[in-house]
């Protein structure tokens, strides 16, 4: 230290005093920042003033004067300029509430695929996410739009899935089906042996086959029937097969020992599938379905089918409430007693089993309630009053008479079309899909790698000491890896979840009316920017905060304590 | 699988021609070792000797490829319930500790008791006070792992291991990552366990240890059992010259 440090300063003292230079500091900053602000407000306002054009809430109430495609039933042209800011903040809600619960399940399964130990899965995913984060989502959302929605076929040839038309399914499915269960139950863990494995599985796909080729000749060449499927024990054909198949199951028996389970079970496989097919004990019919399609996709946007609840519905939530507070005391005591006695207990299947317990038994109750005899319908433009079934055959009922009368608390319907619109069915329009699957496959990539990342923090070691211990591999990421890695997952998705809120806003380039493309419309018709703006941004401030809260409050609850 | 030629009615572990390969390297070549109940086993050798690896295939966080090990009478092989059934008869600790950060010094412990054992959470709890009182913690229960000093969370992961009740304890350097003051307070507590009569597999630098505690000392090295024998003739009369020549680095 040198002396000239000590020597008195003529600085008062309270002016080298840090706490009161930092008051100071922060005093002199603030009086800036009032007056730049003031200055720049006042001069805006004068000239806002000039033109008339002070800024106001009053404007809302005016006449908007412009079409909204798709809007709701309660917006029209006539409608005012702040109906037309509710439909913007309605669309921009659509999207971002769905986009966030779409991209969030997306994101983790391609998470988990990057971490996959097969190479293809995990190098797709891997492709996947570099090709998506390192494009600009503004690309994105043309490509979705211009590209994949615009070059949909026209409405009159939508897509339909699945296909409009008649399906014959062979009655052997189902025993195929059944037979592939018993495979699967009996060698779960393959503890069978090599032979016996091979036996099992070349002998039921020798039998598979050996049916199919019986049913082919069967069915396709007619003058083959006489000979392969008639059962008749003298027909020379079938004891040529029954000599072949006695040598192949002779012969199998010297082959090699590493080949015999295999050559065994194919050809006892074989011979049992021919037997089965020449005595017709499996039978040659077929379910006929007429199949509805369920989903549309064309130039015009896409139609699923609605759910519609009847009169009845409120009634029948009753029954569903009900097994829910049913579910969750059983989730409750089940706990408990897992506690006292260690016994374990599937305690998530059986809330699950009360609650359709009960949404049944509701469903069968509320249904089986008496409807009126009668019920008044126009006919003719008359009031006549006949039976449900008899207006429904007549075509006389409305949707509304339908949800009146209809016993069932839901409705179900596949989607109707005339040459030139739905009469039944939910529409999406090709902008909202665009924007949507735009903001969900983007912020899904981003989603990935935070998942990736916040599964690879945890380290190897807690793996090791949770195998070590004897959990399972589910009880494992459960009680150990998850509680781990959403700490370091959740403040980094937040993030992701705000920058989804905010991206919504690029509709305008793909001219889906949100908020920020209504706002704009009403700026330029009112000239009222100023407002305008500042009721955009807060109201992105308002969303956003929203988010943010969320995901602040769910991070506390992960916290670690370390000291 | 036919094991009948190597069961021994005696022998807790049976390893016998373990052989394993990381990629192309060898580390563990023709292991063969039997582990009597009660018996204390030092496993010492240079670093990347195999003698880690080694334990760890006993309880499978390593998978061995050739040769047979049983362990209290089943193979470790690749039948799902065996690696099971054997890992709730061995308990493990490992030099980094590896407790549950998320959860406290009970839970870490009642965990594994009430969700593979399904004890109830009194009897898991009574269980882990008692273990908490044998290592000399009990007024730690209720802080989180990142709350203690090493020598605690070492201790406490004993604690977490013992609180199965397993047959066989598996020790992988377990002073190794704690500050010299710590180290005595964990080996009083393993020489506590080695007096009360648990098999003990310990690797380990400790040569204090193995000399007071260890039944038997094994010398790893490249993957071989290159000589064993009891702590009085391995330290006082090691035949082999690569025995006599870490001896002699380290003592």
């Amino acid at each position: 230290m040198s002396a000239t440090q000590h020597q008195p300063s003529s600085i008062p003292s309270f002016l080298r005093d840090v706490r009161f230079l930092q008051v100071i500091g922060q005093i002199v900053f603030a009086i800036l920042v009032v007056f730049v602000v003031s200055r720049i407000m006042t001069d805006v306002f004068a000239a806002l003033q000039k033109n008339n054009l002070t800024p106001n809430l009053a404007f809302l109430q005016n006449r908007a004067g412009f079409d909204i495609s798709n809007s709701p039933s309660w917006y029209t042209s006539n409608s005012s300029y702040g109906t037309a800011f509710q439909v913007g903040l309605v669309n921009t809600l659509r999207v971002v509430s769905v986009g966030l619960v779409l991209s969030t399940l997306l994101g983790i399964l391609i998470g988990v695929f990057l971490l996959s130990r097969n190479w293809l899965v995990r190098t797709i995913s891997r492709v996947y996410v570099e090709l998506l984060r390192n494009t600009p989502l503004l690309l994105q959302l043309f490509v979705w739009y211009f590209i994949v929605m615009l070059s949909l076929p026209i409405f009159r040839e939508a897509y339909t899935f699945p296909p409009e038309g008649v399906a014959h399914i062979p009655i052997r499915i189902a025993f195929y089906g059944i037979l592939i269960l018993v495979i699967w139950w009996r060698t779960r863990r393959w503890e069978i042996g090599s032979f016996r494995r091979n036996a099992i599985i070349s002998g039921v796909a020798a039998m598979l086959v050996m049916i199919e080729i019986g049913f082919w000749l069967y069915n396709n060449q007619p003058s083959w029937q006489s000979v392969y499927a008639n059962g008749d024990m003298t027909s020379s054909s079938f004891l040529l097969y029954a000599v072949i198949s006695a040598v192949l199951i002779v012969g199998a028996w010297f082959v090699p020992i590493q080949w015999r389970g295999l050559t065994l079970g194919s050809s006892i496989g074989q011979a049992i599938g021919g037997l089965l097919v020449y005595f017709g004990i499996i039978p040659n019919s077929a379910f006929r379905i007429e199949i509805y399609p369920a989903f549309y996709a064309s130039i015009r946007g896409f139609a699923f089918p609605e759910l519609l609840t009847t009169a009845r519905f409120a009634e029948w939530m009753a029954f569903v409430g009900l097994g829910i507070v049913l579910a969750i005391a059983q989730w409750v005591y089940f706990g408990r007693i897992t506690e006292t006695t260690g016994k374990p207990i599937p305690r998530g299947w059986y809330a699950l089993l009360a609650v359709v317990i009960f949404a049944i038994v509701g469903w069968v109750v509320v249904g089986s309630e008496p409807a009126p005899v009668s019920i008044p319908v126009l006919q003719e433009d008359q009031t006549v009053y006949m039976p449900l079934e008899e207006a429904r055959a007549g075509n006389l009922l409305t949707i509304q008479d339908e949800l009146q009368y209809n016993p069932s608390p839901l409705i179900f319907r596949l989607p109707e079309r005339t040459n030139f619109k739905f009469i039944v069915g939910t529409e999406i329009q090709p902008e909202y899909m665009a924007l949507l699957l735009g903001l969900v496959v983007y912020t899904s990539a981003f989603i990935a790698e935070i998942v990736r990342a916040g599964i690879q923090a945890v380290p190897y070691g807690q793996l090791e000491a949770a195998r070590a211990m004897g959990l399972t591999n589910s009880q494992t990421l459960r009680l150990i890896i998850l509680p781990q890695a959403l700490r370091v997952i959740i403040p980094p998705l937040g993030n992701q979840y705000l920058n989804l809120s905010k991206n919504s806003s690029l509709a305008i380039a793909i001219a889906y009316a949100d908020l920020f493309l209504i706002t704009t419309t009403i700026m330029n018709q009112s000239g009222q920017s100023v407002t305008g703006m500042v009721m955009v941004m807060l109201t992105y401030l308002i969303i956003s905060l929203i988010i943010a809260a969320g995901s602040n409050w769910i991070n506390r609850r992960f916290q670690l304590v370390t000291r | 699988m036919v094991n009948a030629n190597i069961q021994n009615e005696e022998a807790i572990i049976v390893c016998k021609n373990v052989c394993k390969w990381f990629g192309e390297f060898q580390v563990l070549r023709d292991v063969s070792v039997e582990v009597q109940p009660q018996e204390v086993v030092v496993i010492i050798g240079p670093s990347g000797s195999g003698k880690s690896t080694f334990i760890r295939c006993i309880n499978r966080l390593e998978e061995h490829q050739e040769g047979q090990i049983v362990v209290d009478g089943m193979e470790m092989g690749h039948d799902v319930s065996n690696i099971a059934a054997i890992r709730r008869e061995i308990g493990m600790v490992f030099q980094q500790f590896n407790l549950f950060p998320h959860l406290t010094v009970l839970q870490n412990i009642t965990l594994a008791p009430m969700r593979v054992r399904h004890w109830s959470r009194e009897k898991a709890e009574t269980k882990a006070m008692e273990l908490l009182n044998r290592v000399g913690i009990p007024e730690q229960a209720n802080k989180y792992p990142g709350q203690l000093s090493g020598g605690q969370q070492q201790r406490v992961a004993i604690a977490r291991a013992l609180a199965m009740e397993p047959k066989i304890m598996l020790f992988d350097e377990p002073t190794s990552a704690l500050d010299p003051e710590m180290i005595k307070e964990v080996l009083d507590v393993m020489k506590e366990l080695a007096q009360s009569g648990m098999t003990m597999l310990v690797v380990t630098h400790e040569m204090g240890f193995a000399r007071e505690v260890a039944d038997r000392v094994l010398f790893f090295d490249q993957g071989r059992i290159v000589e064993q024998g009891t702590p009085d003739y391995f330290f006082e009369s090691a035949q082999h010259p690569r025995t006599k020549l870490f001896l002699s680095q380290i003592l």
